[in-house]
């Protein structure tokens, strides 16, 4: 056998990847091989292509870059997959490679770094930008230049980015760090919340939400004050020393006291924050112990929900409504039922299921800035499903398909339907009870 | 990189995005869900009927292996280009040109995902009745070649029992229809011969199925047992009972175990076999079957028999079937499955036979199959690394096809010839059998350039050789 | 010319013995086809032996036609020439019985009744009501590809035959499929032979699925007003879940032969003839007597069905010298269709009697008239047309010798001719098993 063309350390491993027995089984679960129908967009075909770069039968170049960098890291073929094979493992591992060996065009290169690594990490930095976009918003400048097709004379991919800005309203949900919000009636529980990087900025609105609705079940949250980004973006970006620097952050934030529950309404986050031990197999092992311990306290807001016998206290909420499951909850998490069942819970509510909605919506972190014209692709194929719903109110449960199903109905017909997470519902359904 | 005057031929038949041809891309389309082979010298996905004719044109031309493929889920190696070619990918064509409920028909395209098409008419109480394990990835075209099956054939049918009409592409570049959207149609049924044919006769472009109503009930039984030969003879004895069940599936303890541990469907870790019993039609009708049912189970020693009470634990328990291939990864890095029919009341003699092959061989293999209508499908569990046990996994195989054959059975129920049985055909058909078979494959593959070296036997290879190459040792 | 034929008459008596050729006039006038009449009958004692003489007669250039009896021999175009009738009345073994398991193996010679009269001992059955009856073949059924009413719930031979032995021009006794219930190995050769019409090969040997008799069945019967009526009927019935065996619209005339009373003036009956449990059936007692308000029982039974299915014999003996169609359509397009063909026959002033399997798309016809042969075959042209019209297709089963002159009995071929021509080319190059009788001159 030649030699492997990835380093030693951090890569796809033989134990891992030949529990794949290429059944196939993961294609048509795969969205780049649902809109591309071939096989080097699908799962058993990246898998293929790892396999072939440790052996040496493939270079780590181009071609293989290329195909691993159009994966959503959805992480559905998992899902479909048979053989429990750890797509995401694999896959993660693979562009840790490539982001160490892989000399990308100085743009890309630009971009990731800067993104990544210079923004989302550093609170101070995302205030400031956030106050200058935001500024921008007001000013009216956004709208203006968003309606004068100016964007789309100089590129439409760059309009269409541009559409996917969250709004940014104050005030910002940073200046709710360290602070503890009581619960509503009798503490039953004492939990930390994850308010994330962005979220701050962009969903503040729906942070409050999360907690008015966990002080509405009896929980006291804590808001730990040296909390940071999660590190998701940077382990699906490959940035994998990067996002053990946020991990160790955010173990040292929450471990400092022991809570019920760690809880993040965002879907990818709570995904990376619950696989923090597979960051520390390899490199630090030392911190794997302390990694599992917080992993294993993380919570889903709606899988918590769920499974602590909620506040069935909710006042009407009427519309005809459809819920898109997040990949990273779906997939990585494996929660489909908890957020069916806190809908289902209210009054109302009529919830029609959505025809694959375990489907990625195209979002997948930073993919419809990277990848924009694949996601723009899948965001095309989730709205006509959507459309068949007729439903007026479209539901999820992480922040960034929020944002990018946001994007989808202001560009549809019927531009007035609303994208709400599910607990913004059970927010304002507790506010509706009598 | 130069590009070769086939891929521009092919080019200009289809246009650039439809052509793979470079090395890294072609690795791609060396493998289907059998084995490994080699790649082939160019991938074409056309989007037309008439792409594919100019395509086989083309490649007639280059006197160039057409191989046809669809999801590449096979099991015997059909998709795979034994000796270079061009693959026809039937995967972009794969829109449901029409849907008629009333007549109960739907024209597909090859290239359409067998659950989606049933996806596609759900809301209006309809659906695809064969359901081949693969059914979430498999298309409806690759169905056709392989006339595929899974385990709600045993009351419905298989793949040729649902599809009336074709359109095919044959090896010269003309386009036929047959059959029709109705069954009967005067002339020989070149539909009937075609469905199964394993992508040797022609590329189908088009096919007319047939769309069955939901029924009004489905029941779902588990019965569990503490020994398997309690189990098969429950089997024989349900069919002796007159009670055609929707599904009657087996899975012994082994599999039990690897199926849960994917699925947490809630099967039983302790049992030695449970059979999954499926009802489905008028609701009268289900539950008094359910009954007799229960009734048979009981006599044949179950320890219970469970009813699925919600829709949901109906799913899982057969999404964790359905997985099953696939979850015994959790148990070996190699498996070798076989798909052989044995007469259904022969059942208790066949698994005390693998028993036996089990133990001389030191393997393990687990069972997990379609009991109903005797189709068997045992896993053999080896390491590829060892070639001792790769040698005594071929060697098990070959055992079982041979006392499958003995007890008046067949070398394949659904999973089909391909690359991986075509040397064990003499063991059913005799040489003046296979000779008519040559004969009418020519008539319709005179140069036998579309999909060569499958179904029929060459005789090149030595039946260890071969199977141990297609297990990618 | 003579010569060389008794040369290969003698040939023949070489293979099977002299006691199994006939040549006496009365033998072979009673095995004429169309009016042509066999040089000799030969009867095959075994699959091996039928072979031989395949063999034989391509080696003389002597064509030949299958028999058993006769039921079917009727429909198709007239040979174009007609050496021997090779009869398979001796083949009537069974080869492979498997109650248990549900498969029979029987010679392609045994009649239907005796087959389904040897299962009905345990309780089990071929649900198939073929034209003919029980006097029809299984070798002559898998032949013509026949099926009946029964095909509603339970398909045709094409989902039953699992296995199949057939000899060859070249002398061969070939075999396809096998004995179980599910087998994909290599290509299958019984789908070519099932409704070949005896083109190909000859059928030797057939392996069944064998299904149990259901415990009880019931026939509702009601009169039909319209064809709208039936119309609605018909798709009300295919969007229920209810799944009942057989379902036929008659008209009143076919109502009447085939032993029904009748409720009065009505233009139609349909009958649905159910099956299974005591409690199954109190289900469509209470769903079908909200359908058919006028529903009533007139005793409808066993009988009436089996002399529905021996159709030829039920119109022939009342309309002496009538044409019978057989229409295959769209499920949705069988009620026009039979609008149509009304509309026809008034304006040519025939009489039309139809037995329609509306649910399975298959209509059959019997038309009757005092026209002279060239009109009748062009009445017969113009429904067929529109039977095309309407997607299907329509095949003259039986007629005057003076009107077949005039009307081919398969209709217009389509685009796979070509295709179907090369596979009679590579199973019989001689051309002599029933030469010009099938599709296209094959």
């Amino acid at each position: 056998m030649t030699q492997s063309n990835y380093s030693p350390r951090e890569k796809p491993r033989w134990e891992t990847y030949s529990k794949c027995i290429h059944c196939g089984l993961c294609l048509n679960a795969c969205p780049t091989y649902r809109e591309l129908r071939q096989e080097m967009d699908s799962p058993r075909g990246r898998i293929y292509q790892m396999i072939q770069v440790d052996r040496g039968a493939l270079a780590l170049g181009p071609s293989f870059v290329r195909h691993i960098d159009l994966c959503l890291d959805c992480r559905a073929c998992e899902t479909a997959c048979p053989s429990g094979v750890e797509y995401g493992r694999l896959v993660e591992l693979a562009r840790s490679q490539i982001a160490r060996h892989y000399r990308r065009p100085l743009r890309s290169r630009l971009l990731r770094r800067l993104f990544l690594a210079g923004l989302l990490p550093h609170r101070r930095r995302l205030e400031c930008v956030g106050m200058i976009l935001r500024a921008w918003q007001q000013s009216g400048l956004e709208q203006l230049v968003l309606q004068s097709h100016l964007l789309e004379a100089l590129s439409p991919r760059l309009a269409r980015i541009a559409r996917l800005a969250p709004r940014l309203e104050k005030p910002f949900f940073t200046r709710q760090l360290g602070h503890v919000v009581p619960a509503r009636g009798s503490r039953r529980y004492r939990v930390a919340f994850f308010a994330g990087c962005i979220a701050n900025l962009a969903f503040a609105r729906l942070n409050e939400a999360t907690l008015r609705v966990l002080a509405e079940n009896g929980c006291e949250v804590v808001i730990p004050k040296e909390q940071g980004c999660c590190g998701a973006l940077q382990v699906h970006a490959g940035l994998r020393d990067l996002a053990r620097r946020l991990a160790r952050r955010n173990l040292e934030a929450f471990l400092a006291e022991d809570w019920d529950a760690v809880i993040t309404n965002a879907a990818g986050c709570g995904s990376v924050l619950k696989e923090y031990p597979l960051l520390f197999e390899e490199e630090q092992p030392e911190l794997h112990p302390q990694a599992l311990r917080f992993s294993s306290r993380v919570k889903d807001v709606t899988e918590y929900l769920a499974g602590i016998d909620f506040n069935r206290a909710l006042g009407p909420v009427p519309a005809r409504a459809t819920y898109q499951d997040p990949c990273h909850l779906a997939h990585a998490q494996r929660i489909r039922s908890a957020p069916r069942q806190l809908l289902r819970a209210v009054p109302g509510l009529e919830l029609v299921e959505l025809k694959e909605a375990e489907v990625c919506c195209g979002s997948a972190g930073i993919y419809n800035v990277v990848e924009n014209e694949m996601a723009e692709r899948l965001l095309a194929a989730k709205m006509r499903r959507i459309d068949e719903t007729q439903a007026d109110l479209i539901l999820t449960a992480n922040p960034g398909c929020l944002l990018q199903l946001r994007a989808g109905v202001a560009g549809s017909k019927n531009p007035a339907r609303r994208v709400m997470h599910v607990v913004e519902v059970l927010d304002k359904a507790y506010q509706t009870s009598p | 990189m130069q590009v070769p005057p086939l891929v521009q031929e092919l080019i200009q038949a289809t246009n650039e995005e439809a052509v793979l041809w470079r090395p890294e891309d072609l690795m791609l389309y060396e493998y289907d869900a059998l084995s490994s082979r080699r790649p082939p010298e160019a991938v074409v996905f056309p989007a037309t009927t008439q792409q594919v004719a100019a395509v086989v044109k083309v490649a007639a031309r280059h006197h160039c292996p057409v191989i046809p493929r669809g999801a590449g889920t096979g099991l015997s190696g059909g998709a795979v280009a034994l000796e270079g070619g061009v693959v026809v990918s039937l995967a972009r064509m794969n829109q449901i040109l029409e849907i008629d409920l009333e007549n109960q028909r739907a024209r597909v395209q090859p290239g359409v995902v067998n659950q989606d098409l049933s996806l596609a008419v759900a809301d209006a109480g309809y659906y695809y009745a064969p359901d081949p394990s693969s059914q979430k990835a498999c298309t409806l075209g690759g169905n056709v070649a392989e006339n595929s099956g899974g385990p709600h054939t045993l009351a419905y049918g298989v793949t040729t029992n649902h599809v009336l009409g074709l359109e095919v592409v044959l090896p010269d570049g003309c386009v036929i229809r047959t059959g029709a959207r109705y069954w009967d149609r005067p002339g020989y049924d070149l539909t009937g011969f075609i469905v199964g044919s394993e992508g040797t006769l022609g590329i189908v472009t088009e096919i007319v199925v047939r769309l069955m109503r939901l029924p009004e009930a489905v029941k779902t039984l588990l019965a569990i047992y503490d020994s398997v030969a309690d189990a098969t003879a429950t089997v024989a004895a349900i069919t002796a009972h007159g009670i055609t069940p929707a599904a009657l599936e087996m899975m012994d303890g082994l599999m039990l175990r690897a199926i849960e541990a994917a699925t947490h469907a809630g099967y039983p870790l302790d049992a030695a076999a449970v059979l999954l019993i499926e009802l489905e039609g008028l609701r009268e009708a289900v539950e008094e079957e359910a009954d007799s049912i229960t009734a048979v189970c009981g006599a044949h020693r179950a320890r219970q028999v469970r009813v699925a009470r919600r829709a949901e634990e109906r799913e899982l328990l057969w999404r964790g079937r359905k997985n099953a291939f696939g979850a015994i990864g959790r148990l070996t890095p190699s498996f070798y499955v076989q798909d052989g029919v044995i007469p259904r009341t022969r059942l208790p003699q066949m698994l005390d036979y693998i028993a036996g092959v089990e133990r001389r061989y030191g393997l393990r293999i687990g069972n997990v199959f379609h009991a109903g209508d005797g189709n068997l499908h045992p896993l053999i569990m080896f390491d590829s690394r060892d070639a001792q046990q790769v040698r005594h996994a071929v060697k098990a195989a070959e055992e079982i096809m041979g006392k499958c054959v003995e007890l008046g059975g067949s070398i394949t129920g659904e999973h089909g010839v391909g690359i991986e049985k075509n040397e064990l055909m003499p063991l059913i058909f005799s040489e003046e059998d296979l000779a008519v078979m040559r004969k009418l494959k020519q008539v319709f593959n005179p140069q036998n350039l579309l999909n060569p070296g499958k179904v029929l036997p060459s005789g090149k290879m030595c039946g260890e050789v071969r199977v141990q190459v297609s297990l990618g040792s | 010319m003579a010569t060389a034929t008794q040369a290969g008459v003698a040939k023949l008596a070489s293979i099977v013995g002299e006691a199994r050729v006939l040549t006496d006039a009365a033998s072979c006038q009673a095995c004429a086809v169309h009016g042509r009449v066999p040089r000799c009958v030969v009867f095959a004692p075994s699959a091996g032996q039928a072979a031989q003489v395949l063999q034989c007669a391509a080696e003389q250039d002597l064509a030949v036609i299958p028999r058993r009896n006769g039921t079917k021999i009727e429909t198709g175009n007239p040979p174009r020439r007609y050496d021997v009738a090779l009869s398979l009345k001796e083949m009537n073994q069974v080869w492979y019985y498997e109650p248990d398991d549900l498969v029979i193996s029987v010679e392609a010679g045994m009649k239907w009744g005796d087959l389904q009269h040897f299962l009905s001992r345990r309780g089990l059955w071929v649900p198939l009501d073929p034209p003919g009856g029980d006097k029809a073949s299984v070798g002559g059924c898998a032949a013509a590809g026949a099926s009946g009413p029964l095909r509603l719930r339970y398909g045709t031979l094409r989902d039953m035959v699992l296995g199949m032995t057939m000899a060859t021009t070249e002398g061969k006794v070939v075999k396809t499929g096998g004995r179980v219930v599910k087998n994909v190995a290599g290509y299958d050769l019984a789908k070519l032979l099932i409704g070949s019409w005896g083109t190909l090969g000859v059928i030797t040997e057939v392996t069944l699925k064998l299904f149990p008799r259901p415990p009880q069945t019931r026939t509702y019967a009601a009169a039909v007003a319209s064809l709208e009526e039936a119309r609605q009927l018909r798709r009300r019935l295919l969007e229920s879940p209810l799944a009942p065996q057989r379902m036929v619209l008659l008209d009143s005339t076919t109502a009447r032969l085939a032993g029904a009373a009748l409720f009065g003036d009505e233009r139609f009956q349909v009958w649905i003839e159910a099956a299974g449990s005591e409690r199954v059936l109190r289900r469509y007692d209470a769903e079908l007597s909200g359908w058919l308000p006028k529903a009533h029982s007139l005793g409808v039974n066993e009988s009436n069905w089996a002399s529905l299915a021996d159709y030829p014999a039920l119109w022939l003996g009342a309309w002496r010298g009538a044409a019978v169609l057989k229409a295959s359509l769209p499920v949705a397009a069988t009620e026009t269709f039979i609008g149509q063909a009304e509309e026809e026959a008034r304006a040519s002033e025939a009489r039309l009697a139809c037995i329609g399997m509306t649910a399975v798309g298959v209509v059959r016809l019997a038309l009757a008239a005092s026209l002279p042969p060239d009109r009748l075959a062009s009445l017969i042209e113009r429904l067929r047309t529109q039977a095309v019209q309407l997607g299907g297709s329509l095949i003259v089963e039986r007629c005057p010798a003076d009107v077949r002159e005039h009307v081919d009995a398969w209709g217009p071929p389509g685009d796979d001719l070509q295709m179907m021509r090369r596979m009679k080319q590579a199973w019989d190059p001689k051309g002599i098993l029933s030469p010009g009788r099938f599709v296209g001159g094959i």
